[in-house]
C-alpha cells in the first residue's frame, strides 16, 4: 500500500525538497502552503495533493484537509516556519508573536490534530527545528527561542504518544541552500550562499540533504527512533569554532 | 540597588520580595523602565499542567504569554534602559531535561533556557535561569536568586542552573534502584 504524507510549508525551500524526496521514496505527498499557485505546481509534479493555508491561521487544518483527500497518513512533517532577524533588544512584540504562534503554536495545533490519524496507522510525526534551537544564534533570537521550544515539544510528545504507536522526532538543519535563508522574503541575504561562514564539512547544507534525513525518520528503518532532534548541519554545532575548521579556512 | 520581581506569584516570588509581583506584560514593562532595577528576578513558575499533548493549543497559548512572553518583555525592557542589569529567572526543573507527564512546563522552560543563551550576547544585560524542582524550598531558590544577582560570580552569564537536589544529574532515581 502506497504510504500517506502530509508536509507543510510544502512549497519551498527544503519542504519541497522533502516533498520531492517522499515522493520519489514511492509516498503520496500532500504539499501543505500558503501559495496556491506555488502548492498546486508541485503537487502536480509529484502527483500528490494541494492544501492551501497559513500555518498561523487557527481556523487552517491540513491535517483534516489531507486525511479527507488520502483517506489517512502515515507520516506528517510540521515544517512551516519564519525567521526574524534580530537580536533580543531588536525583536518587535509583533515579530515574536508571529514566530511564537507559527513555529510552536501551529506546530502544537497540527500534531494534536495528526495524533489520530497517525495513531490509526502506526505513523511518524516529524517536526523542523533548526540547528539554532539546539545552539542558539544572537542573531535570529526569538527564532531560536522558538526552535528550542519545538524540540522540548517533540520530545515531550515522543514520550507521550509513544504508547500509541506514534513516533515523533525532529530535523535540525544548519544554513541550508534552498532553505529558509535563501527563500524567504525581506531577509537581508540576497539569495544565495555568499558571505556564510563554511562548516566543518567545507559545503553548505543542501535542501536534498535534510529531505534525505527527513525520509530516513519517515521510514521502516527508523522503525526504533524517535525522540530524536537530529542535526543536518555539515559539522557547525560540533565546535563553538566549528568553522574554522573547514578546509577552505585551512588553506 | 534595586529589585523588580516579575512573573507568577507565587512563594518563590514572595520569598524574593513582600511586593506582589508585576505579571502583566505591559504593567511589567512600564515598571521597569519606571524604576529602572539594577536586578530583575522573572519567576516563571506556573502550576504542572500535566501532558502536553492532551492540552489544548489556546491553553498552551496562555501558558506560554505569561511566562516566554513576560520574560522576553522584560528582557527587552531591561535592554532599553542602557545600564548595567542582572536578571534572573526562575523557571521549572524540566526545562533542562524534558518530562511529558508535565510537558507544557517543559516546552516554556525550554524557550527561557533558549532566552538566557540569546539574551546573554546583550551589552548591558547579565542574565541566567534557575531551573528549579517543586519541592525546593521557596527560601533557597531566593537565596539562590539573590545569589545570581548579587554580581559576586559576574562571569556567569547565559547559562541555566539546575535547583533540583541532584534529581535530573541522572535519567531517573527508579533507574539506579532497578540497577542495583
Amino acid at each position: 500500500m502506497t504510504r500517506r504524507a502530509l508536509v507543510t510549508g510544502g512549497n519551498s525551500g527544503i519542504g519541497a525538497a522533502i516533498c520531492r524526496r517522499l515522493a520519489a521514496d514511492g509516498w503520496t505527498v500532500a504539499v501543505a502552503g500558503r501559495s496556491r499557485e506555488r502548492a498546486e505546481a508541485i503537487a502536480q509534479e509529484l502527483d500528490g495533493i494541494a492544501v492551501v493555508g497559513d500555518a498561523a491561521d487557527a481556523a487552517h487544518d491540513p491535517v483534516a484537509d489531507a486525511v479527507r483527500e488520502l483517506g489517512g497518513l502515515e507520516c506528517v512533517i510540521l515544517n512551516a516556519g519564519v525567521i526574524a532577524d534580530a537580536d533580543l533588544a531588536h525583536t518587535t512584540d509583533d515579530d515574536w508573536h508571529r514566530l511564537l504562534e507559527v513555529n510552536v503554536l501551529a506546530v502544537h495545533r497540527h500534531a494534536r490534530a495528526a495524533h489520530a490519524a497517525l495513531a490509526a496507522t502506526g505513523g511518524s510525526l516529524l517536526m523542523t527545528s533548526s540547528d539554532a534551537g539546539v545552539w542558539g544564534e544572537t542573531s535570529i533570537a526569538g527564532y531560536s527561542i522558538t526552535k528550542r521550544m519545538v524540540l522540548a515539544l517533540m520530545r515531550c510528545l515522543a514520550a507521550e504518544w509513544g504508547p500509541d504507536g506514534i513516533r515523533v522526532n525532529a530535523i535540525c538543519p544548519g544554513d541550508t541552500a534552498p532553505g529558509m535563508v535563501t527563500t524567504t522574503s525581506g531577509r537581508r541575504e540576497p539569495g544565495t550562499t555568499d558571505g556564510w561562514l563554511p562548516p566543518p564539512l567545507g559545503a553548505t547544507v543542501r535542501a536534498q540533504d535534510v529531505a534525505g534525513a527527513a525520509a530516513f525518520l519517515a521510514s521502516e528503518d527508523a522503525t526504533r527512533i524517535t525522540g530524536v532532534g537530529l542535526l543536518i548541519d555539515a559539522g557547525m554545532r560540533a565546535s563553538s569554532t566549528g568553522w574554522q575548521t573547514a578546509p577552505e579556512v585551512r588553506r | 540597588m534595586t529589585l523588580l520581581t516579575v512573573g507568577s506569584d507565587c512563594a518563590i516570588a514572595r520569598a524574593l520580595d513582600d511586593v506582589a509581583p508585576i505579571g502583566q506584560l505591559e504593567a511589567a514593562t512600564s515598571a521597569i523602565l519606571a524604576q529602572r532595577p539594577d536586578q530583575i528576578a522573572i519567576v516563571a513558575v506556573p502550576a504542572p499542567a500535566g501532558p502536553i499533548g492532551a492540552m489544548t493549543t489556546d491553553e498552551f497559548a496562555k501558558l506560554t504569554e505569561t511566562t516566554v512572553t513576560l520574560a522576553i518583555s522584560a528582557a527587552k525592557a531591561a535592554a532599553q534602559l542602557e545600564q548595567p542589569v542582572r536578571i534572573a529567572i526562575v523557571c521549572p526543573a524540566d526545562a533542562v531535561h524534558p518530562d511529558h507527564l508535565d510537558g507544557a512546563r517543559s516546552v516554556i522552560g525550554a524557550g527561557l533556557t533558549m532566552l538566557v543563551e540569546v539574551a546573554a550576547a546583550l551589552p548591558t544585560i547579565t542574565i541566567n535561569a534557575i531551573a528549579v524542582a517543586d519541592d525546593v524550598p521557596a527560601e533557597e531558590v531566593a537565596a539562590m536568586t539573590r545569589f545570581v544577582l548579587s554580581g559576586h560570580a559576574p562571569s556567569l552569564n547565559g547559562t541555566t542552573i539546575r535547583l533540583d537536589g541532584g534529581r535530573d544529574a541522572v535519567l531517573a532515581a527508579e533507574t539506579r534502584v532497578e540497577g542495583d
